[in-house]
């Protein structure tokens, strides 16, 4: 529940810049013909929706087609590299000026990290990795 | 981050013209020609600082930076580190520069954890009737000053000549200095900015991700699916712009100031079209789409072709 719950202190810019984008592992990535990724994603078990799959067809897992900047994204988001690195890629590879690649690129993580299909490996003070 | 020794570009906004390194780009902006206010940052923190207003008032340049760092030193309160401030600073030395304007040149430093400090200047000018306030920020021990410095004198607060330069965003055009910004959208790989001319109305479009727009589509074939509503007459070799093909046409377009949203029905407020001349090109090193649109009393042709001439586009 996340009523009265603190929500917790947005990421430093300069923090959210080094983090390095990871994707989630329960995942399923395909590539389909067009060479867009396809991302399948199991079907949350909770009490909830156990009960309305006995009632009606709830699908075991629920696909995501990424377009052609958000496949090349997601190619990104291995761990390794920085959101400030995928940032100058997507600027490079897309003839885009900093800011624009900036704006759109940090949206779409935004949106894939509260979709749940990746998180930010955040370096913490004692130089120690949390995901 | 910018260490003085990157490429330098040109941004114009409102005929204040300045240099800026590359990597620092518009952070902000509001206001008009009047007033406004524009921030440049770089990827880490807010780079440039400025501000203009007409000049009211018998204050004097150095009473209105006074006020300033009166201001800037008693935000923190007691306990807040000292700002060290330094005045009179000769910041700006062009001989040509200072002939209309009185400047006033200043440098503040702030202590503490993370320091700041910036060099800035302010100015009234005679010409434009605008007081200006530019400052260049940077971190506490950083070394700032040939940056700052060659800004601030680069720094132009009105149109020399007939022509004032719009720069924003790797976009860059010269236009009339009669034009007046009406409207301007700075959205994510979309660029849009709307002049106002005495009744005529130029619109400048640039579209970013060319080739996700055009769908495997040529540019001519994208062109007359988008704007071919309103041109009767194709010019398929408009010429080359910006080392571009360019395909242009003329016919009519609805001026969007006849535009009602209320009691639109009735005939006399029905949208009236207007002669229109357009001209767009494909700009495959910057995979961008430019397209100018002018509406105005008869088609103008010409002075399309001029103003499409200007475009600084890769």
């Amino acid at each position: 529940m996340q009523l009265f719950r603190k929500k917790p202190p947005p990421l430093p810019r300069r923090e959210l810049l080094r983090s390095k984008p990871v994707r989630n592992e329960k995942l399923t990535c395909e590539e389909n013909s067009d060479g867009e990724i396809v991302l399948g994603i199991p079907r949350r078990k909770t009490w909830w929706i156990n009960t309305m799959s006995r009632m009606f067809y709830v699908p075991s897992r629920r696909t995501v087609v990424l377009d052609r900047i958000g496949s090349f994204l997601w190619g990104l988001c291995d761990g390794q590299n920085t959101v400030d690195h995928v940032i100058s890629t997507i600027r490079t590879e897309f003839k885009l000026e900093r800011k624009e690649a900036e704006v759109s690129t940090l949206t779409y993580l935004k949106q894939l990290t509260e979709k749940g299909l990746i998180g930010l490996a955040v370096a913490n003070r004692k130089g120690e990795r949390k995901a | 981050m910018n260490r003085g020794a990157s490429k330098w570009a040109v941004t114009g906004w409102h005929h204040l013209s300045f240099e800026r390194p590359e990597d620092w780009s518009i952070g902000a902006v509001s206001g008009d020609f009047s007033t406004g206010y524009l921030r440049l940052d770089d990827t880490e923190m807010p780079r440039f600082e400025l501000r203009w207003e007409r000049t009211r008032g018998r204050e004097s340049p150095d009473q209105v930076v006074a006020r300033y760092l009166k201001n800037l030193t008693g935000k923190g309160g007691k306990k807040a580190p000292p700002v060290k401030i330094r005045r009179d600073l000769a910041l700006i030395k062009d001989e040509t520069v200072l002939a209309d304007r009185t400047v006033e040149g200043f440098h503040w430093r702030t202590e503490g954890a993370e320091p700041l400090q910036a060099y800035g200047c302010l100015w009234m000018c005679e010409i434009c009737g605008r007081t200006v306030f530019a400052q260049v920020l940077g971190r506490g021990g950083e070394s700032m000053m040939t940056r700052a410095s060659r800004l601030l004198n680069s720094l132009d607060d009105h149109a020399r000549g007939d022509t004032a330069t719009w720069a924003v965003y790797g976009l860059r055009i010269d236009l009339p200095s009669d034009c007046v910004l009406k409207q301007h959208s700075f959205m994510t790989g979309r660029i849009e900015l709307t002049f106002q001319r005495g009744d005529a109305r130029l619109e400048l479009l640039r579209m970013s991700l060319a080739d996700m727009h055009l769908e495997g589509r040529t540019f001519p074939d994208w062109f007359q699916d988008t704007y071919g509503g309103e041109i009767d007459v194709w010019i398929d070799d408009a010429g080359l712009t910006g080392g571009h093909p360019s395909i242009g046409g003329t016919g009519q377009g609805v001026d969007p100031e006849t535009v009602h949203s209320r009691m639109a029905w009735l005939p006399w407020r029905r949208p009236r079209k207007k002669p229109l001349s357009c001209r767009g090109w494909h700009c495959t090193d910057g995979n961008r789409i430019y397209v100018i649109r002018h509406l105005d009393e008869s088609h103008r042709l010409g002075f399309l072709d001029e103003i499409a001439g200007t475009v600084v586009c890769h």
